[in-house]
């Protein structure tokens, strides 16, 4: 029986852990995805303290940190939460049992959703530049999205490949200033707005995009960069729905509470920090969310 | 039982021609992939827990060639060889159930 059980192996569900260990109390992480979306981040340099490190290396830190103080952390899927007196965690292999729970199921890569996207991904189509990038070495490919992850990935893609080519819907870029500049520098990257993909066309292989202004390009990869969205696999817990909102966020309060007593939500799944949705954001809900866990079981055993 | 490791030189031999004897999964991979990391410990364990297939696994950082002949785009790339062709593939990581289920349905 542990106190708190974290679903969610991101930074969120780690600072969570790190915190209600210091709170004394008994702890278990249980994650699909070690390090979480955060993990396939290519060089994170807004964490503070910390110029720059790469995404595995800061969330292979977390694991170890809380690991070092005693928290366990399994690398399952959390399949259903049921509720008796205490909460039931329901993995492939076993049941946990816990007085409360903090919900850190975090973001997935959203999809565009055009003919093509599924029958060519992994065959041009990508959804993480750092997996694949190396394996567009002297080819050309596109990035799709003209945000902060899109330029990052053209970067990183710039190391490999020959020409990297950004495509933004919208007819603005919308990153930060110091990614916008360090790509304008990189003469490797070329820039594009009100660019929308209508279609991939391919065979065996991608072969190009075709764009809804009738543009057509050819391509030997593409790297899908248009946000998150949050993850879905807990909806309830025995039947009570918890609540999110139209978008499918978690909607929690100021204590990252959710409808469901005991259960607690943390990072990017959440309503919270006016979904800026960063490390340092999904870490101080983490920390916040331990310590209304902390209340609650306090409260519970008492 | 089986779990294999191949590179350019040896993947004709332990993959395309052992295919011929009995199927063989293979796990295209890369050190610097997260998600490449999640799934090795599966492909280890069905590694360990299946007698009727071979499990090779192909680091691309060390085998240029086999990666690009069979059109490795994206890492983790799973491949299943019967009667040495390739019959199925995905890309990404899964459950072990699910990937047991896969291979069922394909050999």
């Amino acid at each position: 029986m542990y106190d708190l059980v974290v679903v969610g192996a991101g930074p969120a569900g780690y600072t969570a852990a790190l915190y209600a260990k210091r709170y004394d109390l008994d702890v278990a992480v249980v994650g699909e995805e070690l390090g979480g979306l955060c993990s396939e981040a290519y060089i994170v340099e807004n964490w503070p303290g910390t110029e720059e490190i790469e995404g595995q290396e800061l969330m292979d830190n977390m694991k170890e940190q809380v690991e070092e103080i005693g928290v366990e952390v399994k690398q399952k899927k959390v399949e259903k939460i049921d509720r008796n007196e205490t909460f039931l965690l329901e993995t492939e292999e076993e049941t946990l049992e816990s007085h409360s729970v903090i919900l850190a199921l975090g973001a997935e890569k959203r999809r565009l959703e055009i003919p093509g996207e599924e029958e060519l991904v992994g065959k041009g189509v990508s959804y993480c530049a750092t997996c694949d990038a190396p394996l567009y070495r002297n080819k050309e490919v596109a990035v799709i999205g003209g945000a902060d992850s899109g330029l990052k990935a053209a970067m990183q893609l710039a190391e490999h490949a020959d020409r990297v080519r950004i495509f933004e819907a919208t007819d603005r870029i919308s990153a930060e200033n110091i990614m916008i500049r360090k790509c304008e520098d990189n003469e490797k990257i070329e820039m594009n707005t009100g660019m929308a993909p209508q279609k991939f066309v391919g065979g065996e292989f991608l072969e190009g995009i075709v764009f809804e202004n009738g543009e057509e390009i050819e391509v030997d990869g593409a790297f899908i960069e248009i946000g998150s969205e949050p993850n879905r696999s807990i909806e309830k817990v025995s039947g009570e729905e918890i609540l999110r909102d139209d978008q499918g966020f978690i909607e929690v309060e100021e204590d990252m509470s959710t409808n469901v007593e005991g259960v607690f939500a943390a990072g990017d799944v959440t309503t919270g920090s006016n979904k800026l949705r960063q490390i340092v954001t999904a870490s101080a809900e983490g920390a916040v969310a331990a310590y209304s866990a902390y209340g609650y079981v306090s409260e519970q055993k008492a | 039982m089986t779990l294999k490791e191949a590179k350019d030189d040896d993947f004709d031999q332990k993959v395309v021609e052992t295919s011929k004897e009995k199927p063989v999964l293979v796990d295209f991979w890369a050190s610097w992939c997260m998600p490449c990391k999640q799934l090795k410990p599966t492909i280890e364990e069905i590694g360990k827990e299946r007698d009727d297939i071979d499990v090779v696994k192909v680091n691309i950082d060390e085998a240029e060639e086999k990666p690009q002949e069979y059109g490795v785009r994206s890492v983790p790339n799973v491949n299943l060889f019967v009667d040495g062709e390739v019959v199925e593939s995905f890309v990404g990581n899964r459950s072990k159930e699910d990937i047991n289920e896969w291979i069922d349905e394909n050999i």
